[in-house]
Parts: structure tokens; sequence; C-alpha cells
């Protein structure tokens, strides 16, 4: 007979990437930097608002990193390098979000190379995914989820975590809302009800609607 | 969707553990998961079960205590634990007292808590 033997562990995988967000946090608040994990579907219009962002904050003098976390980063990358900022492509591979590991290994990187410094902003853009950036953050300072009407208006519900845990919803799109049948007011009402404390901005980048808002955010 | 890099991370975890215990296998991990976490169970035991082979934790059993949501209402102050059945417990963030801010004080763990080793 073997001897068995009970080894206790009591290491917890979710509280350690929170170590690590933490972590992250101080460094970037040790230079000042604000940061933003936006979170949301495939095509919701996370590229698109991003790239506004970055244009008002660069007019205003700021210096802007954005990390472009993807399963292949080239292509939202390339976008971003069109803007006046320092881009940060971020290939996560097989994983469907960035975790505060990734985003610790970035930015020692950079702070190595005198480069975080400089920054004012950081914008993190999470793999297009509803469900695994909810269990992870990243050390940002708001958190916000973008989605749009063209995702049907009871995306909220049916994906409730991210919505319970963000600082801030946009709902992109809503020019076409009409069109695909969905009420802006129902996915409102959902987050609110879900998150009271949440903020939610009606968009549409085509049509120039509440992009001041959008924009507040980054004051 | 991310059993799989879980289910890595708790691999290296146990096996760390393991070996310095000179284990020569495993056979028995103890996890508690929260219920808000979006994490599939069964998914995660099947991914756990596809990496570990070849290692000392193949064939490891899995042993999941789920922990029910603790939360604190803003409003009145009670604590209380979110009993929501088969339903998600997110929807059901709602105090006695009608409000639903409440703060959430946990739900989200992946603790690794413990393991049966099989020594020489």
């Amino acid at each position: 007979m073997h001897k068995t033997s009970n080894i206790d562990i009591g290491i917890d995988i979710i509280k350690e990437n929170s170590m690590i967000a933490n972590e992250n946090k101080a460094l970037l608040k040790k230079y000042g930097i604000k940061s933003y994990n936006v979170m949301g579907a495939i095509g919701s219009g996370k590229t698109s608002l991003i790239e506004i962002a970055i244009d008002f904050l660069v007019k205003k003098g700021k210096r802007v990193g954005v990390i472009a976390g993807d399963v292949v980063a080239e292509y939202d990358s390339n976008r971003f390098r069109k803007h006046e900022c320092l881009v940060i492509p971020l290939n996560t591979g097989k994983e469907c979000h960035l975790d505060a590991h990734l985003v610790e290994h970035e930015l020692e990187e950079l702070e190595e190379r005198k480069i975080l410094q400089d920054l004012d902003y950081l914008i993190m853009e999470n793999v297009g995914n509803l469900i695994c950036p909810s269990d992870f953050t990243l050390g940002e300072d708001k958190r916000i989820v973008i989605v749009s009407v063209s995702e049907g208006d009871d995306i909220v519900l049916k994906h409730p975590v991210i919505f319970r845990f963000s600082d801030v919803c946009i709902i992109n799109k809503i020019d076409i809302a009409e069109a695909v049948d969905a009420s802006p007011e129902k996915m409102k009402k959902d987050c609110l009800t879900l998150n009271p404390k949440i903020k939610v901005i009606n968009t549409s980048v085509k049509k120039n609607i509440g992009i001041n808002e959008w924009l507040e955010l980054f004051e | 969707m991310h059993e799989l890099s879980l289910a890595d991370g708790m691999l290296k975890t146990i096996l760390d553990a393991a070996e310095k215990e000179k284990a020569k296998k495993v056979k028995l991990i103890k996890l508690e998961m929260g219920e808000i976490l979006l994490v599939n169970a069964d998914q995660l035991t099947f991914c756990f079960d596809v990496i570990s082979k070849d290692t000392i934790a193949e064939g490891a059993k899995l042993e999941i205590k789920f922990l029910k949501p603790r939360v604190h209402c803003n409003k009145c102050e009670k604590e209380f634990t979110i009993s929501s059945g088969k339903d998600f417990p997110i929807l059901h963030m709602i105090c006695e007292c009608g409000s639903n801010d409440v703060a959430v004080l946990s739900g989200r763990e992946f603790n690794i808590k413990s393991i049966v080793i099989e020594e020489d």
C-alpha cells in the first residue's frame, strides 16, 4: 500500500490575477496614467470609439498608449497606428481575454524602455467577447463595456456578469436600432436593473451621436 | 471559454506543490469555485483531464465545491448570501428591502484548496 497524504495549497487563481492587477494599477498610478479596460463583443465598435478618443486626447496634447488585445492583434494595431499614439499589440493566442499577467509584461517592458513614464492615458482594448473578460481585472481605473443594438436588445440579460462589473456601458450603433428591431431603452433598463451604479451612454459613430458624452469619460 | 487557461494554471500549481512533497501521484484535487465565475465545471474537468496526461496528476479526481456569493446591501446595510438554485446568482442580487444596490463581497473564487497525493 502506498502512503497517501493531504497537502494544503490554498492558491486562488482569480485572486492571484487581482493581485497582479493591483500591482499594475499602482504602477500606472505612480506615473499618473489613467487607464481604461474596453470590453465588448466582436463588431460592437470598440476600435472605432477608441480611435475617436485617441484623436480627442492627442488634440489636447495628451500622450496615449493603446493595448490592442486580440487573438491576432495586427489588424486593430494597424488601425491605431494611423493615429498619434503608442500602439502595443498583444496577441493573446489561444486565450479569449486579456489578463493582468499579460498586461504586466507589457507595462514592465515599457517602463524599462522609459516609454511608460511619458504616457498620460492607457486604453486597453480587450478581446471581442462578453464572457471571459468579465472574470479578469487588469488594473484599470474604468471598466467599459460596449454593445451594439445589432447584437439584439436582450444582449444585456444574456451576459449579466460583464454589465454587473462594469462602470460604463456604451450602447453603440443607436442609429440603426429601429432597423434591427432593438429597443435601446430596454437595454439601458436591463443594465440599471443589474447594476444601478453603471453609467449608460447611447452612441453612433456613423451619425456622431453621444460622442461628446463618450469623450467626457476621458476628461 | 477560459476553462483551458484556468485548468493550465491549476495543473502548474498542483504539480509544483506535489513535486515539493515528492509525490508519486496526485489522487484528488479539492477546488472551491464561486458561483458568479463564468466557468463551466464539466468543461474545466475535461480540459484538466486532457492537459494532465503524462503527468503525475493524470487521472486525478476533481472535487469541486461551489461557493454561494455573499453581498452587502448599500441601502439597508444587510449582509446576505444569494441562493438562486439553478438560476444564475447575478440575476438575483436584490435585497429584501427591495434595493438592487448591493456590493458583491465574494463569489468569484477559484481556490485550489488542497490535494491528496500518493507517496512512495
